[in-house]
């Protein structure tokens, strides 16, 4: 895979987060993963007595199937305006081992893994205010 | 299979994003394998109304 010449004119990035990647060039391999227990728990004050662990749940245990590949593919490029012109990007966040990439990318293999928890207090004692 | 590609340029205009999150990509040039695995899991017992038991851990 030749390469090309990127041109970035203006990028307007706010924040770049909890192992992300923003790159002008090439990257061969990109292998994030990400696991991630969000609990939004309604109540009016906070304690840490609930602790949650990856180990806990199974969704952080099962593997990915990834589909096989059966058929050889031979991809030939030919570049012939070796160029990437890139005029204004505006981002407000990158985060979660996530990437902006102006160039190419060869290899991608990402895996993100979220599970979500709700608790929320009975009718009765839920407090008006 | 045989791919013949041929690039004849890549121009960006404007582009605005509001977030870019949990292993995803914004690419703007070349790749030649993406593999994208996404485990999303909010079962009906993760939803607990009620008298906080602690969690009981799942199996």
């Amino acid at each position: 895979m030749n390469h090309r010449l990127v041109h970035l004119h203006m990028c307007a990035t706010n924040s770049i987060a909890s192992s992300s990647i923003f790159n002008i060039g090439d990257t061969v391999h990109f292998n994030p993963r990400f696991k991630a227990i969000a609990v939004q728990r309604e109540s009016n004050v906070w304690n840490e007595t609930y602790s949650h662990d990856f180990e806990d749940y199974s969704i952080f245990k099962r593997d990915a199937n990834w589909i096989e590949i059966s058929i050889p593919v031979e991809t030939y490029y030919k570049h012939h305006d070796g160029d990437i012109k890139v005029k204004n990007v505006s981002i407000t966040g990158v985060s979660q081992a996530s990437t902006v990439q102006f160039g190419g990318i060869k290899k991608i293999n990402a895996e993100s893994r979220i599970k979500h928890i709700r608790i929320l207090q009975d009718e009765e004692n839920r407090t008006h205010h | 299979m045989n791919i013949e590609v041929h690039n004849w340029g890549l121009c960006v205009g404007n582009v605005a994003i509001e977030t870019v999150a949990s292993s995803s990509v914004f690419l703007i040039g070349d790749n030649e394998e993406i593999k994208l695995s996404s485990f999303f899991d909010t079962p009906p017992e993760s939803y607990i109304v009620g008298s906080l038991v602690p969690l009981a851990p799942q199996t």
